[in-house]
């Protein structure tokens, strides 16, 4: 590999970066830098403030920071992306793919089949799956769970008024369960046949195989994926919005529709800015964090 | 090598450059929409929710014609917004913000005064002045209710609303309870009680919480509110009331129908909670009373409504809203929906034509039978079809004597508070008297301590 040298190669090298950096630049620096300009401001999408807003200092942060509702959609956050994103999809996902990937001594029947069953949320946009979801948590006796378990002579349950934050952890790991499981399974199979093997000719078990062996190998995948999965669920908005709008009362509200009310409800873009703003810092800290752990890998 | 890298150098500039000529001509050729020249204009409309949408589809090629009659060129581009009324003024606020307004558009009167207030809104007040109906037709109560804050008018009426309290007549007769206008809340809460203990369901519906968006305040606490003998805002020194018996009083009312059993909590916490409850409950006869409006009567129950009612007239029928102290029971009247002209329109003249024609004879009459509204006019109880429904033209003679709330710049800062009280309440968080500290604190942070005042 030749070094960068000379203006020339300088120029070169900018040229081939220009585009992605101008994109980069355009929809992901610059909006969160007016984000963070307008997190300062007092403005608002309607009423005196919107057409004359003016600096405000740090009264959004002050405020913000004095928010019980939004440290309680922060906490609703964290219990969410740690139940649906690391528990569930991460756990569930490298189970079922641990399953389903060929490793010596170790065949699954049927396997298409089952891949075409749990990819499919991957297929499913995510307007469509919420509407889905909520038909089949309907609360009322015609609801397809709760006709499931009429069979068995439970009566319908309100499954988004009683269990509705349960029931957007479960339809979150179901989204997210199928993304992860194909990326676990390909790394799966790229685990070296000739390592697992002289594990087995020494006797290692099928979990000392995967504690001692498989799970060491694929620990930069992992990472990887932890970092997607958290980044993005606690950034989700969509799925649980569609589903139950934040409620029932603020049962649902995580930090994103918090976020989304505030700025588009109640259009408070200045204070709803300042969310933003924390979140992304949130979101940044949990991101160095994972690079930090997979540099240390490496 | 060197010569086709500069060859491959090259010709990115000259697609650039291309690029860059195709879109100018193409911006020179889209930007001119004809309004200066005199020649054809297209004006663009943004509505929202199937029925009202429908009768525009229907009825707008009547007025290109009209407009042909008269030797102008005009055409409508009907713009479909979300059907869901928070959404709906979701995107409508944010098209006004990043400059993609519609010329005209319609919304709920309550939201006229924040855009008014930011600019977004044509002043139309010379233009009411040279129309000669304004004056002459238009109610003059809801004339009265449109002029914002800085005297001028932005908006016109395109529906009026009588709101009241809709009850089963059909299952308080067959449990013996009696039907008549209930003078006091007290009235009301001890009759529905006797109806919550006869069938265990919950029976009286005043929206509350924050599920029900701005429906919280505008069909359920304000008709409470205007029972008390305190008022929401002291006009004479432009302050809001955020603390006052009034306020108490309705607050500690909402305790006392969720200790009754009678309002439906769990429903009401629901992300649409006007579908177990004036969809589900209300026509299976569970829910006894409901606040509601004239569009219930079709837009709700009627034989194409959401929630259809057989024999709707024989089940159903309307109550006066009770106050505290049993004097003077009321109906709520209002204009419901308005039409507005974007202040950034480049046809003002064509889209108050517009404005004018949708606020005319056939197309209000056509309009009105299609929501469920009385006319906000006074000469159209003979224009078919709204000369067929006498209902609504019963609930046209009640505007004149009905009470209302006219919003002003912060109205949605109170609806918002209005919200979280309510719901502390229902949720048995907060006795009444805790949650109108609450909404008085929480007001006064949403408003500014220089807005509000206490009693």
């Amino acid at each position: 590999m030749r070094r960068v040298d000379g203006w020339r190669d300088t120029l070169t090298v900018m040229a081939f970066l220009a585009p992605a950096l101008i994109l980069i630049g355009l929809f992901l620096v610059w909006p969160a830098l007016w984000a963070l300009y307008q997190s300062f401001t007092n403005k608002a999408l309607t009423g005196l403030t919107a057409m004359n807003p003016s600096f405000v200092g740090i009264d959004n942060y002050t405020r913000l920071l004095a928010d019980g509702d939004f440290f309680a959609s922060l906490l609703r956050t964290v219990a969410f992306v740690f139940f649906s994103a690391i528990v569930g999809q991460t756990l569930f996902a490298f189970l079922i793919a641990y399953l389903m990937a060929n490793r010596p001594g170790w065949k699954l029947r049927a396997v298409p089949v089952f891949a075409v069953i749990f990819v499919l949320p991957l297929a499913v946009p995510e307007t469509v799956a919420a509407l889905t979801w909520a038909s089949m948590v309907n609360g009322t006796e015609s609801g397809f769970i709760n006709r499931i378990i009429g069979v068995f002579g439970a009566g319908p349950i309100q499954w988004l008024q009683d269990y509705a934050m349960e029931t957007v952890t479960i339809v979150n790991i179901w989204r997210g369960l199928s993304f992860a499981m194909v990326l676990f399974i390909a790394a799966l199979e790229g685990v070296p046949r000739d390592v697992l093997e002289a594990a087995m000719v020494d006797g290692a078990s099928a979990w000392q195989q995967l504690r001692w062996v498989t799970i060491p190998i694929l620990r930069p995948q992992i990472l990887t994926f932890l970092m997607l999965t958290t980044i993005t669920t606690f950034g989700i908005f969509g799925l649980v919005y569609f589903l139950t709008r934040g409620g029932p009362g603020n049962a649902t509200e995580i930090v994103g529709i918090y976020i989304y009310n505030q700025a588009f409800q109640f259009f408070e873009i200045g204070y709803g800015s300042a969310a933003g703003v924390l979140l992304l810092a949130i979101l940044l800290g949990l991101g160095t964090y994972y690079v930090r752990l997979m540099r240390d890998q490496v | 090598m060197a010569s086709t890298s500069k060859r491959y150098l090259r010709r990115p500039a000259l697609t650039l450059a291309v690029t860059l000529v195709v879109m100018a001509v193409t911006a020179a050729c889209t930007a001119d929409s004809g309004g200066d020249g005199g020649g054809p204009v297209e004006l663009t409309l943004l509505d929202h929710q199937e029925p009202r949408v429908e009768l525009l589809k229907k009825l707008l090629p009547q007025f290109e014609q009209d407009m042909k009659e008269q030797g102008k060129e005009i055409s409508v581009k009907l713009l479909e917004g979300p059907a869901e009324d928070t959404q709906f003024t979701t995107k409508l606020t944010l098209d006004y913000n990043s400059g993609n307004a519609p010329d005209v558009a319609s919304f709920g009167n309550s939201g006229a005064v924040d855009f008014a207030t930011s600019g977004f809104l044509l002043d139309l007040t010379p233009m009411t002045e040279e129309w000669t109906d304004w004056d002459d037709h238009f109610y003059e109560q809801l004339r009265k209710e449109l002029v914002q804050p800085d005297g001028k008018i932005y908006v016109v009426p395109r529906e009026a609303q009588i709101v009241q309290l809709f009850y089963r007549k059909d299952v308080l007769q067959s449990d013996g309870i009696s039907t008549a206008q209930p003078q006091s809340w007290d009235d009301l809460l001890d009759r529905m009680t006797q109806v919550t203990r006869e069938s265990g369901e919950p029976s009286l519906l005043f929206p509350a919480g924050e599920a029900w968006g701005g429906g919280t305040f505008f069909e359920g606490f304000i008709h409470l509110m205007l029972g008390t003998d305190s008022s929401l805002y002291d006009a004479e020194e432009s302050k809001w009331i955020v603390a006052s018996p009034g306020l108490t009083d309705v607050l500690t009312y909402y305790e006392a129908l969720t200790e009754a059993g009678v309002m439906p909590v769990d429903p009401l916490l629901n992300p649409e909670p006007w579908v177990p409850t004036k969809y589900e409950a209300f026509p299976k006869g569970d829910l006894v009373a409901t606040t509601c409006g004239t569009w219930c009567w079709i837009f709700d129950w009627g034989p194409e409504g959401a929630a259809p009612i057989d024999g709707l007239f024989k089940k159903v029928s309307t109550w006066e809203f009770p106050t505290k102290s049993g004097e003077d029971t009321f109906v709520w009247g209002s204009s419901g929906w308005v039409w507005a002209i974007s202040a950034d329109t480049e046809n003002p003249e064509e889209a108050w034509e517009l404005v004018k024609w949708l606020a005319s004879g056939d197309f209000m009459a056509q309009n009105a039978v299609a929501v469920g509204a009385a006319s906000p006019r006074d000469d159209l109880r003979n224009v078919k079809p709204y000369s067929d429904y006498d209902f609504l033209i019963d609930a046209e003679r009640q505007l004149p004597k009905a009470r209302s709330f006219v919003s002003l710049p912060g109205t949605d800062k109170i609806v918002q508070a209005v919200g979280e009280a309510t719901e502390q309440v229902i949720t048995g968080r907060m006795s009444g008297e805790e949650a109108a500290e609450f909404l008085a604190e929480r007001a006064t942070e949403l408003l500014g301590e220089d807005n509000v005042k206490t009693l």
